[in-house]
């Protein structure tokens, strides 16, 4: 099974306890739903293999000349795939102690984002595991950024939640014994009447 | 809740109890199995069966326990939780700590219940008898599953408490124990509600006390469950109607119960 996941970069988390800001751009993700705010949690289910986007954001005046993600140890790489005009270097271990994708030979202009694409196998322990992107600008400058997904175990049996199928399953349950006393009522009601 | 224990035991846990029940309505909301053992005697009048404490603690147990569940599911599972809480337009994933300062206070409401009801029941009712396996549970409850399973005619007369009951009496101290200790833990030591989500993994200990506290909590609601369907059944009208008015006619009695241990038990409580 293959899913999509976006680690947005910069991400905004917004749980309604903690907010964290790793790029003040982010703030359009947020929907505002009066007091709640929409929750974006990048998760994926365990052992699986994922195709991730890494979105990255160029903040400042200058254009972004490189992109560098790191692959978290546990996640182990599949494939990366190459951006038109961008070249695509990939470091494996034992080079590095994770697997490193370079993107560079482009540019991001500023105020614009490019999306970088690569598969992974999520690792089979439940955690979460941070990515480390490294974007450099024209002028040599560095930003680094932590953005994570959470590994979960999975919470649905072909596209249903558990959670609908117990709820369900429980409605039935204690509507039963309701139903049968409805029943017998009807019952009594038909001996009344024809006796 | 990503760190708390898979959704599949959780939620399986409840969706295999249920599917049980389902099972046991099923084969004898049509047959009724009656008593075929004989009746030892004969009894009139009406019987105290739970007095004021008892009903009380029992019903106040029970709103206690509604409230908890509430607000525990929506802290395990705030996602799956927010379409009740938009149908009653309260907020949820904004006021994590106002549900845990609920789900802990009748917590705390729930451990004083508990020390009444030991006080009253152990302590002067000396009722903890009524509650210890006896020879004929094991009988009975091989006499029953025959019947369900097999559609056998047997059917035995009960004591007070059947074995079913005896052993969900007993899982509620077991599960308020573990339930205790691994949300004082979370509570005092781990409290993942103020943190942010990725660093719910950092601050859970290796004996990952929010899976326990989830597996027994998730458990203890899936008994629950099965206590208020026997409960509603029509064929035990009686013994709920009981826990109302504290009352059960001897008419009732003789239908289902043994005779003799009934009246041992309930001889101290006669009113009349």
């Amino acid at each position: 099974m293959l899913f999509s996941v976006s680690i947005l970069f910069p991400i905004q988390q917004s749980y309604g306890h903690a907010n964290i800001f790793i790029g003040k751009l982010a703030e359009h993700e947020i929907a505002g739903h009066g007091e709640e705010e929409e929750v974006h949690i990048p998760s994926s289910y365990l052992g699986v293999e994922e195709t991730y986007t890494v979105v990255v954001l160029n903040e400042r005046n200058i254009s972004t000349t490189e992109v560098q993600v790191i692959i978290p140890q546990g996640m182990e790489l599949i494939s990366a795939e190459d951006r038109e005009g961008w070249k695509l270097t990939i470091l494996r271990p034992p080079l590095v102690p994770t697997p490193v994708l370079i993107w560079n030979g482009s540019s991001i202009p500023a105020g614009k984002n490019e999306g970088f694409f690569f598969s992974l196998r999520n690792s089979p322990n439940i955690f979460v595991y941070y990515f480390a992107v490294v974007q450099t600008y024209e002028d040599g400058e560095n930003d680094v950024w932590r953005p994570w997904v959470q590994i979960i175990s999975p919470t649905n049996i072909a596209g249903i939640e558990y959670s609908t199928v117990a709820f369900w399953v429980i409605i039935v349950g204690v509507a039963l014994p309701f139903v049968e006393r409805a029943g017998e009522r009807i019952v009594k009601k038909n001996r009344v009447v024809s006796t | 809740m990503p760190h708390g224990a898979p959704e599949l035991l959780t939620y399986g846990t409840l969706i295999v109890f249920t599917l049980g029940l389902i099972f046991h309505w099923s084969r004898r909301a049509f047959r009724h199995p009656v008593p075929t053992e004989p009746i030892s005697g004969e009894i009139k009048g009406n019987f105290m069966v739970f007095d004021k404490v008892q009903r009380t603690f029992h019903w106040a147990t029970t709103v206690s326990f509604v409230i908890v569940t509430f607000t525990g599911i929506a802290l395990y599972d705030p996602f799956a939780f927010e379409p009740i809480t938009d149908l009653l337009g309260i907020p949820l994933h904004t006021t994590f700590p106002t549900y845990v300062f609920v789900h802990v206070v009748f917590s705390g409401a729930l451990a004083i219940l508990l020390i009444i009801h030991i006080i009253w029941d152990v302590g002067k009712l000396k009722g903890t008898r009524s509650m210890l396996p006896t020879k004929s549970d094991f009988r009975d409850v091989i006499v029953r599953a025959k019947s369900l399973l097999q559609g056998t005619e047997e059917y035995p007369r009960i004591n007070k408490y059947d074995s079913f009951m005896k052993n969900f009496h007993l899982y509620l101290p077991i599960a308020f124990i573990v339930l205790a200790i691994t949300g004082v833990y979370q509570f005092l030591y781990a409290p993942w509600w103020v943190v942010p989500i990725e660093r719910h993994f950092e601050i859970e200990p290796p004996w990952r006390p929010t899976v326990l506290h989830d597996l027994f909590g998730f458990l203890l609601i899936a008994l629950v469950f099965g206590h208020t369907y026997f409960s509603i059944l029509p064929v035990n009208r009686s013994i709920f109607n009981a826990m109302l008015s504290g009352k059960i006619s001897a008419e009732e009695i003789m239908k289902k119960y043994r005779l003799q241990e009934f009246i041992n038990r309930i001889k101290k409580q006669r009113p009349k």
